[in-house]
């Protein structure tokens, strides 16, 4: 009906009629008056009829199977003549543009102007001149030409991709056409796509796939920058195993991979090789299965995380703690060989130095016993001297020794009941005072945890302390008790004896320090030293307050000031 | 007293001052007829298996008692010990470890090691003969020595 249709030659009949395009009928006159001489004027009618029954029969068939096609074309059509007046929408460019039927839009061109709003991809909205029909309709050719259509009273808008040309037809009337096709959901696809691919090539991590032979056919430009391939190209020439060092290509090719594609997805922690250096990048390979979709395997997929840093710095640790233990074994040895140095050291203090003194003593001794009689006094007076110097060094090393091993003793920590323990440790040590007047007061006393041998050297030492310099009183006051405080308890000891300058009582706690003279007090000047050292090892502090003539307290605790 | 054993007090000493010192407390004790000194321990496990010099006693002839020093020249007071606590010949005499150490050490092991007892030699002399006239009485005169069959 509007175009020219090649006829069948068959169809121009025997008869001298033809078919036009515009399904008129030429007759060729000359032929049908040649025919009608030569023969029976009703036959020649006749079979005049006929051919063109046929024609037309053929001719609408022809028509029928051309609109079929245009109707059920995916493509939209629309046909206007030169004036822009459409003439024609099929079904699919109804659907389109959201037309129920045929009579909504054939409308000029012009009109169509309230209904849509036309621009390009970039958004600048067209004039209806420059819509695609316009410039088909002025003969300009339009092909692939993307616009974006808006409806404007249904607030749609599709991305349509336009071609078009002029139709002549037979009788010279020429019409423009043209074919729309609906991109929008390809375009919408594509953006999704273009996100991915995006997200794949500006990934941080090694993104690569391989077909199931591990034959790679996609790496991201990090995994190849990450492993120095120079280019895709090459990445794909290269066989998945090459990326591995030589050790691991068996467990990859073998183990590893089948497994994948056994269990859907894998990880490892494994060494990829850098093409051009060939250090190690430790990497977190993690590979799953990619399907098709009808769910069969069709290749591997890897997205895996550089960790050499991180594997780096574990090694570094691993390192550095190898050598603090080895460090450690050493000290440890050393201090074993220095403790063993001063156990062979007192071993030979306590043997060798006690026996010249012993030798001192006893000779002195002899002397006396066998030729006392004959000796002036004087001369029994040194020798008597001599013994109490030798036996007072016997002390001095004993004492020394029992300091030097309490150092060297574990700490045997247990819960120590304060009170009975004091009580126990003053019984013993005023019952060889009977002759004395002592006023003893006794305040609460807690338990505390500490090693009970130690403690209760702790309190002899400080009780017999402050026994000798109360020894001028006529009655010794000694006041025990304790306090509870931030730093735990602090127990005390009170005495109203000599006490001392605190000037000096920086030097009391010294080994062999002495704040009197022998001959005021003795003693060999380990006893506080001994205390200190035991509170020491508790983590607990020792201090005293003091003063000329009135007296001395002295002060404990038995816990770490930052427990 | 067992007039056979020849000698009663085996003092294993190796200073000579301290070897005078004891030998003048058992002086003084009536300890003297019978005490033979060895100054170093290879001697005293020489006179204690009838060994080298001691070749013709015979190990049966064993002294009543042995008053043992740790610190010793060759061979040590602990290593005479063990040696003769593990021979069953000698493991019977009574051994008294008289020592200036009061190393806990030398004592656990000297009694782990089944010593009868443990004196620590004080430096003063009227201390140190005591204790040696003390385990000489106690030794030879109040305890009876097991016989070695």
């Amino acid at each position: 009906m509007f175009l020219q249709i090649p006829l069948p030659g068959r169809l121009g009949g025997g008869g001298g009629t033809t078919l036009n395009t515009d399904s008129s009928i030429a007759v060729d006159r000359a032929r049908l008056q040649e025919t009608a001489e030569s023969g029976r004027i009703e036959d020649l009618l006749h079979t005049a009829l006929k051919e063109v029954d046929d024609l037309r029969a053929a001719l609408k068939e022809n028509e029928e199977r051309l609109q079929t096609v245009f109707e059920h074309m995916s493509e939209g059509l629309v046909i206007s003549d030169l004036s822009g007046q459409l003439l024609h929408w099929n079904r699919a460019s109804l659907q389109m543009h959201d037309f129920a039927s045929l009579d909504e839009v054939l409308l000029n061109l012009p009109d169509f102007a309230r209904i849509f709003e036309l621009s390009t991809p970039e958004g600048r909205v067209l004039p209806v001149a420059e819509w695609p029909l316009s410039r088909v309709i002025r003969g300009e050719p339009v092909r692939d030409v993307q616009v974006c259509v808006r409806r404007l009273d249904k607030d749609w808008k599709r991305t349509c991709s336009f071609n078009g040309a002029l139709v002549s037809e037979s009788g010279g009337r020429q019409l423009a056409f043209v074919t729309i096709r609906d991109l929008t959901r390809r375009l919408l696809a594509e953006a999704e796509r273009q996100k991915f691919v995006s997200l794949v090539e500006n990934s941080s991590e090694f993104i690569g796939m391989c077909d199931l032979d591990g034959k790679p056919f996609f790496i991201n430009p990090a995994g190849q920058e990450l492993v120095g391939l120079d280019s895709l190209e090459q990445a794909l020439k290269t066989p998945v195993t090459d990326f591995f060092f030589p050790e691991d290509q068996a467990f990859i090719r073998d183990s590893f991979l089948p497994r994948v594609r056994q269990e859907g997805r894998l990880e490892k922690e494994i060494r990829f090789r850098h093409f051009r250096t060939g250090e190690a990048l430790w990497m977190i390979y993690n590979v799953f299965v990619v399907r098709d979709a009808q769910d069969k395997p069709v290749a591997f997929a890897t997205v895996s995380r550089n960790i050499t840093e991180r594997k780096l710095a574990e090694e570094k640790i691993r390192q550095l703690n190898a050598e603090l233990e080895h460090r450690v074994a050493e000290r440890t040895a050393e201090l074993e060989l220095a403790n063993k140095e001063l156990e062979s050291f007192s071993y030979s203090v306590s043997h060798d130095l006690r026996t010249p003194l012993r030798a001192i003593d006893g000779f002195s001794q002899a002397v006396l016993e066998d030729f006392g009689p004959q000796l002036p006094d004087e001369c029994r007076r040194y020798l008597l001297t001599i013994r109490e110097g030798a036996q007072r060094m016997g002390l001095l090393i004993d004492d020394l020794l029992s300091f030097s091993r309490l150092s060297r003793l574990p700490l045997n920590r247990m819960e120590v009941p304060t009170d009975n323990l004091v009580r126990t440790v003053l019984d013993d040590l005023i019952s060889q005072e009977n002759e004395r007047k002592i006023d003893l007061r006794i305040g609460n006393l807690p338990p505390c945890s500490g090693d009970p041998a130690l403690l209760k050297q702790v309190w002899i030492n400080l009780v017999s302390n402050a026994l000798k310099y109360t020894r001028r009183r006529e009655v010794a006051v000694l006041e025990i008790g304790s306090k509870p405080s931030s730093l735990g308890t602090i127990y005390f000891i009170r005495d109203n004896g000599t006490g001392f300058d605190m000037r000096y009582a920086g030097k009391l706690f010294g080994v062999f320090q002495r704040l009197h003279r022998a001959e005021e007090y003795e003693g060999t000047g380990v006893g506080l030293a001994l205390v200190q050292r035991i509170i020491h090892r508790h983590g607990g502090r020792v201090w005293v307050e003091a003063e000329v003539d009135h007296g001395a307290t002295f002060f404990f605790t038995l816990e770490p000031d930052n427990p | 007293m067992n007039q056979t054993s020849p000698i009663e007090i085996l003092l294993v000493e190796d200073n000579l001052e301290d070897l005078e010192l004891a030998r003048r407390a058992l002086r003084k004790a009536n300890l003297t007829n019978r005490i033979h000194v060895a100054r170093d321990g290879q001697e005293a496990l020489d006179f204690i298996f009838c060994e080298g010099e001691y070749d013709v006693r015979r190990v049966e002839e064993s002294p009543k008692v042995i008053l043992l020093d740790l610190k010793l020249p060759k061979v040590d007071g602990l290593e005479v010990l063990r040696r003769m606590k593990a021979d069953p010949r000698t493991s019977l005499i009574p051994v008294v470890v008289l020592t200036s150490s009061k190393e806990q050490n030398d004592v656990v092991e000297s009694y782990r090691l089944g010593v009868n007892s443990y004196i620590v030699k004080p430096v003063n002399f009227e201390s140190f003969s005591a204790a040696v006239q003390q385990l000489g009485m106690y030794w030879l005169q109040l305890n009876h020595s097991p016989k070695i069959e």
